[in-house]
């Protein structure tokens, strides 16, 4: 059955009432807010900005706000060159631990939403109780067993202690479920297993591609999260050439605390780099949230 | 958020007393293998500083190999070391001293190397003073790292302009405060979070707070020792002769240092550099001095409490690791290994008797100016006079934190320091009765 869509004005309905324009007022104040959340938002990135370009004494000596002496390029060349540019190392670590880890994540939670949310199945009811629950648990309460747990498995100091435990993520299924719940309409799943088709693959080619706008907000919210995390590196990781980007900078900025070197320098200039890969992901993921993608499948 | 944990997971000790600990189990015999001894040593020092040295050894040792695994900063080092230690594997076998060997010990996160280190105490290879901070109720559980000589350094351009000579009690020093005060600057600075003042003047009256006697603890903060550092503490504030410059934000209280508002300064070896670099209006002006003395004293003393190379308890080769440790702290090669290009200065080696053929590295060009010269004698004779009568206790990480909150108050005139001293009196004696610790007090 096809439905059609209404139009602006439709006969035999009551006149509405032709709403007031906003007074100036009002207008006045949502703007003055949205500048002040604005100026919020923006200032500590500006701050990064400017103080990436100066060197190690303007940074303390000279306002924040404004530039001083312009060093950017050689802040750059002792960042890329310091201790054999481990710099560069922790990145590409960081990239293919949150890649690998939030790609798998991804997979594996969408995959268990929409089986709760598709499926009839005895203790579907526990299971969500179980995941729901799971939110209420510190996870710094769970380190030490974790710790024990991975050095019978021998991973400690190796990448699968950071990226085996980020494949499993309770918010990403409860996110999934609810997004599968309004996206899928089982009418379509009827119809491809009237058609002949397996669980399988409705799950791979209708289910998944439903889900789509759901899945990228799962993995964006996923790498940003296993981009920045810290304290599972801090716990799991032994050598300085398997760290992630985030303990190298904290170290870096822990040097002055028991030297006479500084590096905080390089831990502004660091930052601003380990800053980039984000900007692209959210820039290149945009396209993902679109909405309509299922108008029309059910003609 | 996470250093929070940290330090919550820091402070949490367990308790066990190590009088009681009596003698250590059989230790198990190290695997005959052919090759060298693998010995892992953790540290948050940047690895420009680690690994020359560990090269070096490396390059003159066959039979023992030094391994580097770099930690992130100190509570990061005390999370993962506890975690180490509890999972019993792939403990290492030396680690940056990030606490009080006896708090430490206590926790049970260390390994009794009293035998192993003992050929090593009978060689004159220590400084005598160094022996105490590796000790936890008379046992060895690392090696000695040694100290950083205690002297001073005033701002003697300052002290010139209005007339006032260089103290060298530290009764004369609130005299000089008191003249100074006048021109509206202070004499020294006691930072509100930092009550290390205090603790140093105690060591330097000869005095400690805990002793053991038997299987018991003895706690006493209002010993004439720590009363008579009090008193001079009570003084400075009392009068009104103390900046209160926070070591937090250390830009700013270098500038301060810098600007000749505040004049005096207790130092050690390892900070000059970082005052040469970063005063720009007093380079030239400063004077290195021989630590002020108690007026009463008989002999000339400076405070000294050293510091550990810990041996963590399920390291498999505790002989090694004691080998490398005393190298690492003791040899000539080790020290002259440490030498930065870019400071032109090598680490201080505070563990050994006579540290004269380093002294003038660590001297900084321009910060004396022509009196640069005088600062080699002055560092020599603290070392010489340095003694340590320091005892620290089971609790001391949790009895630091509640003298940090007493010591505020003292600053800002709320409580006197009596008032403090005799409320860490009952605080450390309850602390350690709830501890079940034995404590007399």
């Amino acid at each position: 059955m096809t439905t059609t869509l209404d139009r602006r004005t439709v006969t035999g309905s009551a006149p509405r009432r032709p709403v007031a324009p906003h007074s100036k007022r009002t207008k006045a104040t949502v703007l003055f807010g949205l500048i002040a959340f604005t100026v919020y938002s923006v200032a500590p990135v500006w701050w990064l900005i400017v103080a990436a370009t100066k060197g190690q004494s303007d940074l303390y000596t000279t306002s924040g706000l404004w530039f001083a002496e312009f060093r950017l390029l050689d802040n750059f060349r002792e960042l890329f060159t310091y201790q054999d540019g481990i710099f560069l190392t922790w990145m590409w670590n960081t990239v293919v631990y949150s890649l690998a880890g939030t790609a798998g994540m991804t997979l594996i939670c969408v995959a268990c939403g929409y089986g709760l949310a598709m499926y009839r199945f005895r203790g579907r009811g526990v299971m969500m109780g179980c995941i729901i629950g799971s939110f209420l648990v510190p996870h710094a309460l769970l380190t030490i067993p974790s710790f024990l747990l991975y050095t019978d498995l021998r991973m400690i100091d190796t990448p699968w202690a950071i990226i085996v435990p980020s494949f499993f993520s309770a918010f990403s299924v409860y996110l999934a479920k609810v997004y599968a719940e309004g996206a899928i309409p089982h009418e379509l799943l009827e119809a491809a297993r009237i058609d002949g088709a397996g669980e399988y693959r409705i799950f791979f080619v209708i289910g998944a591609r439903l889900m789509s706008t759901g899945a990228a907000t799962i993995f964006l919210l996923g790498f940003v999260g296993s981009w920045n995390s810290f304290f599972g590196p801090l716990v799991y990781l032994r050598s300085q050439d398997k760290w992630t980007v985030m303990l190298g900078l904290y170290s870096w900025l822990k040097v002055k605390v028991d030297n006479s070197t500084d590096l905080t320098g390089l831990v502004v200039v660091g930052s601003i780099v380990s800053l980039i890969p984000m900007v692209v992901l959210m820039v290149s993921m945009q396209r993902y949230w679109r909405s309509g993608v299922t108008l029309g499948s059910l003609k | 958020m996470t250093r929070k944990q940290l330090k919550a997971a820091a402070v949490t000790i367990l308790a066990t007393s190590v009088t009681l600990a009596g003698c250590g189990g059989e230790q198990p015999a190290a695997p005959q293998s052919k090759g060298p001894v693998t010995i892992t040593w953790w540290s948050w020092d940047e690895h420009k500083f680690l690994d020359p040295v560990v090269e070096k050894f490396n390059a003159t040792h066959n039979h023992i190999k030094l391994k580097v695994v770099k930690q992130a900063d100190l509570p990061g080092t005390a999370a993962n070391l506890r975690n180490a230690v509890a999972a019993k594997q792939d403990v290492p076998c030396l680690v940056k001293n990030f606490g009080e060997v006896p708090g430490l010990a206590g926790e049970g996160l260390l390994e009794d190397v009293t035998e192993e280190f003992a050929p090593y105490t009978k060689k004159g290879l220590y400084n005598e003073a160094a022996y105490a901070g590796a000790q936890a109720g008379g046992r060895y559980y690392g090696v000695p790292s040694g100290f950083g000589p205690s002297f001073m350094i005033i701002n003697r351009a300052v002290y010139d302009k209005y007339g006032i000579a260089p103290p060298k009690t530290w009764d004369e020093l609130i005299a000089a405060g008191k003249e100074l005060k006048k021109h509206g600057v202070y004499v020294m600075n006691l930072a509100g979070e930092d009550p290390s003042t205090l603790v140093n003047l105690t060591q330097q009256a000869g005095g400690t707070w805990y002793k053991v006697e038997g299987n018991t603890w003895k706690v006493d903060f209002l010993s004439p020792e720590s009363l008579k550092a009090g008193e001079i503490i009570q003084q400075l504030v009392d009068n009104e002769l103390v900046a209160n410059q926070t070591y937090q934000d250390r830009p700013a209280l270098i500038a301060y240092f810098d600007s000749g508002k505040m004049v005096s300064l207790p130092t050690s070896t390892w900070q000059l550099g970082n005052y040469e670099l970063n005063y720009k209006k007093s380079l030239g002006d400063w004077q290195p001095i021989d630590l002020p003395q108690f007026a009463d004293a008989p002999a000339f003393v400076t405070n000294a409490h050293g510091s550990a190379i810990l041996v963590p308890k399920g390291c498999q080769n505790v002989k090694e690791a004691v080998e490398a440790a005393v190298w690492m702290t003791t040899s000539k090669e080790a020290v002259d290994a440490s030498y930065q290009e870019d400071t032109k200065q090598y680490a201080w080696p505070g563990a050994i008797p006579d540290p004269s053929p380093w002294v003038d590295s660590a001297v900084p060009a321009k910060l004396f100016g022509e009196r640069r010269a005088e600062a080699k004698d002055v560092i020599l004779k603290a070392v010489k006079a340095a003694r340590d009568p320091w005892v620290v206790g089971p609790n001391y990480t949790g009895v630091f934190t509640e003298l940090q909150d007493q010591w505020a108050q003292i600053v800002t005139k709320k409580i006197t320091v009596r008032e403090a001293l005799e409320h860490m009196q009952k605080f450390t004696v309850d602390d350690l009765k709830a501890k079940n610790i034995n404590v007399q007090g």
